[in-house]
């Protein structure tokens, strides 16, 4: 049982296919669009990681950890924007963020 | 040994990212979250990503996860909300991953003959080929990509105009640009995917891949790593500004105010007469 690149690669796949799919699950709330964006985060990294593994060079994971940090003050921010968009509207929900336009049921 | 702790390590993976996706409640979200960030640092781990790992739980699971599971608690969510997940077209969606699944095992079929038939032959199919890797990985992005791609059928209002003409044609240009992604892949981007398995060397010597990190982040991607910095430092300054919020009728100080007060604003000098007492006057 060899683990290649490949079956590193395809979980990275699959990870960042799931967090596409948690944002296109736009029904829930912007906290879950969050988590969801921090799981294709993680299966970037993953890819990074791996590559950098199997090519014998250390820059991809320099570049992993700088996406690490920016995600880490992206969630900050976004979670700030969150906490502020509840205090205003008492929802976070994203059906409910309507202000520009018509309901979607 | 190592295959198994791969295989299970990104099994969990797999299963608590979706549980994050699916969860009915917040606070179980952010804790499969936790938990799929551990084993993505053991995957690291197995890549001899030591440093990475321990940054994935030091800043992962130690920081940015609890904050994200005291937003949950702080924030009163409606759970009513969230029960519209149960309206989710989901026969449409097994139906779908069904279709995709059937068209991955099609391809992976007819590659897989022709490989028994002419693999001895052809060099591009025999199991040293390049394509024999890519093959699979471009299936298997096509079978997800398929199921991927549903959720536009379902919900019109992405689109511009809900006409079927429109859901047609869109549908259409996916899965050609599905397809031809695939095809170049296939193609064209295989032959990058050769598979070095060298140990991080330095002149001989076996260098830990933090230390080898290290001597690049602190010399080739000094600004970069500086750049961060300042990222983070900006972070931390908007999400302050974003969430302070000053209440009325709370005591604060300010300072402003007191480095403008004089001492004419605050000391009024009077000559009281003996038995007559001080007058108190506002300002």
């Amino acid at each position: 049982m060899d683990i290649t690149l490949m079956h590193y690669l395809c979980l990275s796949m699959a990870l960042f296919a799931v967090g596409v799919f948690g944002v296109l699950m736009a029904r829930k709330s912007l906290i879950h669009i969050l988590m969801s964006l921090e799981l294709m985060l993680l299966g970037v990294n993953l890819t990074f990681v791996s590559f950098s593994r199997f090519h014998g060079e250390v820059t991809g994971q320099v570049f992993s950890l700088f996406i690490l940090t920016v995600a880490a003050a992206e969630a900050a921010i976004g979670l700030a924007i969150l906490v502020v968009y509840f205090r205003e509207k008492r929802t976070i929900q994203i059906t409910d963020m309507v202000s520009l336009g018509e309901k979607v049921e | 040994m190592a295959g198994l702790v791969f295989y299970g390590l990104a099994g969990l993976t797999l299963l608590s990212a979706m549980a994050v996706v699916f969860a009915r409640s917040p606070v179980y979200a952010v804790l499969f979250l936790i938990l799929s960030f551990f084993t993505s640092a053991g995957i690291f781990l197995l890549l001899d990503a030591e440093f990475l790992a321990m940054v994935l739980v030091i800043v992962y699971v130690g920081a940015v996860a609890v904050l994200f599971l005291f937003v949950v608690m702080m924030l009163d969510v409606d759970q009513k909300h969230l029960e519209k997940l149960r309206h989710y077209p989901w026969k449409s969606f097994f139906k779908a991953a069904l279709r995709s699944g059937v068209l991955a095992g099609v391809f992976l079929g007819v590659f897989y003959m022709a490989k028994q038939l002419w693999g001895d032959k052809v060099v591009f199919l025999s199991d040293e080929g390049p394509l024999t890797h890519s093959f699979i990985l471009a299936a298997m992005s096509f079978a997800v990509a398929y199921a991927l791609y549903w959720p536009l059928s379902k919900w019109r209002f992405l689109l511009p105009s809900e006409s079927a003409e429109t859901v047609a044609w869109v549908e259409g240009a996916l899965q050609f640009l599905i397809f031809a992604g695939v095809m170049t892949y296939v193609l064209f981007g295989a032959p990058s995917l050769e598979i070095k398995k060298e140990v991080f060397d330095a002149g001989g010597a076996p260098l830990s891949t933090t230390d080898a990190l290290s001597h690049l982040l602190y010399s080739v991607y000094v600004i970069p790593f500086q750049g961060v910095g300042v990222i983070l430092v900006v972070a931390i300054v908007a999400a302050i500004a974003l969430c302070l919020r000053h209440r009325p009728g709370v005591r604060r100080q300010d300072v402003q105010h007191q480095l403008k007060t004089t001492k004419e604003d605050v000391l009024s000098l009077s000559q009281p007469k003996v038995g007559k007492g001080v007058e108190w006057t506002s300002r």
